[in-house]
């Protein structure tokens, strides 16, 4: 039921997701653990977002856990306001 | 004490939720789980908003059971909200984490139960 629409919207159409700063990163893999949806993997140099669309639409928190401040998402704002138009976008389909 | 049940559907988005029904969950224990006084469903009580209502909602002398994410990233997230409302957060006294993470309805349900129907008095 949760994991591929949003709101009507194919999640992969959504651009919400963590993004990794790979200087920031220490790979101390904080983010690994507290992520439930296997977002993230151990990369060569960090960390690395390997499945986007697993990310639930609006969670931020494993920015707050991040000890370095190397997880960055969108600014809420501006993804309101591409929300709205994708779900005008895809209410009559 | 009186039992209270809050119930986080992280945005109906999470995929480690994707088996539970939340519409049929909270049916379930506004019919067959007398014990609790009253639940509330909020779709993100980490974050401001869900803040806010624990803010409003909570007080002393109330068990209250938060049924979301894992009990150590619910400890982690929901501190603030507790704080916000005046009321120390103590674990197994007032407030008892359920997590809902790769589980199905019926487990969930069941879990609810089991915690509300032998939790203390
Ligand atoms: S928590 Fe931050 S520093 Fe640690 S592995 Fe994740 S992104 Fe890198
Ligand atoms: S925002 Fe939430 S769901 Fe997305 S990667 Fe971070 S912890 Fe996982
Ligand atoms: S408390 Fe946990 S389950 Fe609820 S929105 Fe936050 S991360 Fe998701």
């Amino acid at each position: 039921m949760a994991s591929n629409s949003y709101m009507g919207i194919p999640r992969e159409k959504i651009p919400w997701y963590p993004a990794v700063d790979e200087n920031a990163c220490t790979k101390c893999s904080t983010c690994l653990d507290f992520c439930a949806n296997d977002v993230f993997e151990q990369g060569e140099g960090s960390v690395e977002v390997v499945r986007p669309y697993n990310c639930v639409v609006g969670c931020s928190s494993c920015q707050n856990v991040c000890p370095s401040g190397a997880i960055r998402f969108p600014d809420m704002r501006q993804f309101v306001e591409t929300l709205k138009k994708l779900r005008e976008e895809y209410r009559n389909k | 004490m009186k039992k209270a049940i809050l119930i986080c559907t992280c945005s109906f988005a999470c995929p480690s939720m994707k088996d539970i029904d939340f519409a049929e969950l909270s049916e379930k224990i506004r019919l067959e789980i007398p014990e609790a006084s009253y639940m509330v469903l909020h779709p993100r009580i980490c974050e401001r908003n869900g803040e806010e209502m624990m803010a409003d909602l909570l007080k002393e002398g109330v068990i209250y059971y938060t049924i979301a994410c894992k009990p150590e990233k619910q400890e982690k997230l929901l501190r603030d909200g507790f704080q916000k409302a005046g009321v120390i957060m103590e674990r197994d006294k007032n407030w008892v984490p359920i997590s809902v993470q790769f589980k199905n309805t019926d487990q969930v349900f069941e879990e609810i139960e089991r915690a509300l129907k032998n939790g203390g008095e």
